[in-house]
């Protein structure tokens, strides 16, 4: 099966500005590093690690960039490739912002024998998502037991890097690409018949589990928590949490 | 909803300092103190649920973050009140100020309780700062309110 990368096209409106496809953050356009912009638009997400800034994102999103910007809450700020790994599409960024929170990754391998809802969206989609607060979930897991994390989900360009968050708040792993040909919708609408989510559109996406990320992030050196407690109650919102944790990647 | 008892209350508590850059305008950055930098307190009560500590987390950081707006007038004008008060009048820092804030569903501070700056300029800017916009969550629905944070006004050195 074909695999996409869910990764936007670059447009950074700033101040009037719109710069092309792949185009840089020129200090022309008004976004000057850690300053605010009208909007932005990011080709990719990412998810804060640590309250020193670190950015958890896809390799292929960072792979071949001149340069590279992470933009939270209108705010633009120059980043650093910290950490890339050879074996799994994850990478992580060093930045100067300051999360409200960071990720908590779920101590706990999800269950092999049934799917569990599950939230996950690009950051440029959460920017603008109206009934935020009110979304529990977008997509569901396919049970595996190899230790693999695929959702069906209706995920759009711009996912790539986005955290994969459970009912409780606990990131399971992180977006990394759509699998083209994957199930029909046919077979998916039994599934969301039984799911109380928005079925349009969804796909097969693939993500890295949060065992591997976890394992990279040690190898590496860079800090992280991980529980089992949960994180929302019940009744709040993965979509919100999911929006406080996330950041916009741009490759300049 | 359930006000805490003075114990849960100060389990409850969130340090935020507010630092001052030296020589860096109206910057004002904040940040939370570790747990183990609070006054030691009696423990009777259950430690708080785990989403209930995460919300204050998000609430402290935010405030935090509004707090270190530069681009803010009320930032500004509380910023040249504690440098004015400390330079000018050779006052001391003020003590910590516990904040008593209630949340409604929309993140909105709908409520917020502190005693007195001693400067009511000062006293509108905060109130100002932290009920002008919500914040990126609603509360856990099950929380008891308020929440109580501890702001600490403090200047370190330069950095």
């Amino acid at each position: 099966m074909k695999k996409i990368r869910l990764l936007q096209r670059a447009q950074v409106l700033a101040a009037g500005c719109l710069l092309g496809p792949l185009g840089p953050l020129g200090l022309s356009c008004g976004a000057a590093q850690g300053a605010p912009t009208e909007s932005i638009e990011a080709q990719a997400s990412g998810v804060f690690l640590n309250a020193d800034g670190d950015v958890l994102t896809a390799r292929h999103a960072v792979a071949g960039c001149r340069s590279l910007y992470v933009v939270k809450d209108s705010r633009v700020v120059m980043a650093t490739l910290r950490a890339v790994s050879n074996e799994d599409d994850v990478a992580v960024l060093a930045t100067a912002l300051k999360p409200f929170l960071s990720a908590v990754f779920q101590r706990a391998a999800l269950p092999a024998d049934r799917s569990v809802a599950v939230f996950a969206e690009a950051y440029s989609r959460l920017l603008r998502m109206p009934d935020r607060v009110r979304t529990l979930s977008n997509a569901i897991t396919v049970p595996e037991e190899d230790g693999e994390l695929q959702l069906l989900s209706g995920v759009k360009p711009g996912a790539s890097g986005s955290a994969v968050l459970g009912a409780s708040g606990l990131v399971l792993g992180m977006v990394v690409e759509r699998v083209a040909g994957a199930p029909s919708s046919a077979g998916m609408a039994q599934v969301h018949a039984r799911n109380p989510m928005k079925a349009g559109g969804a796909t097969l996406v693939r993500a890295v589990p949060a065992t591997d990320i976890k394992r990279f992030l040690r190898a590496n050196g860079i800090g992280f928590a991980e529980s089992d407690a949960a994180q929302i109650s019940a009744q709040q919102s993965p979509a919100a949490r999911a929006f406080t944790l996330g950041a916009g990647v741009i490759c300049g | 909803m359930q006000e805490f008892s003075q114990v849960q209350a100060t389990r409850w508590s969130k340090t935020l300092h507010w630092l001052k850059r030296l020589g860096a305008g109206v910057g004002i950055a904040a940040m939370l103190a570790p747990v183990d930098a609070l006054p030691a307190q009696p423990v009777q009560a259950a430690q708080p649920p785990q989403h209930w500590i995460s919300y204050a987390q998000l609430a402290s950081n935010q405030f935090a973050a509004w707090l270190s707006d530069p681009a803010d007038d009320a930032v500004v004008r509380l910023h040249g009140w504690m440098q004015e008060r400390l330079l000018k009048d050779g006052q001391p820092l003020p003590p910590p100020l516990v904040t008593r804030v209630w949340v409604a569903p929309s993140g909105q501070v709908e409520r917020l309780e502190f005693a007195s700056l001693g400067n009511a300029q000062a006293d509108n800017d905060l109130r100002a700062l932290l009920t002008s916009r919500p914040l990126s969550e609603s509360p856990p629905p099950d929380m008891r309110q308020p929440m109580v944070l501890q702001l600490t006004l403090d200047f370190p050195q330069k950095q």
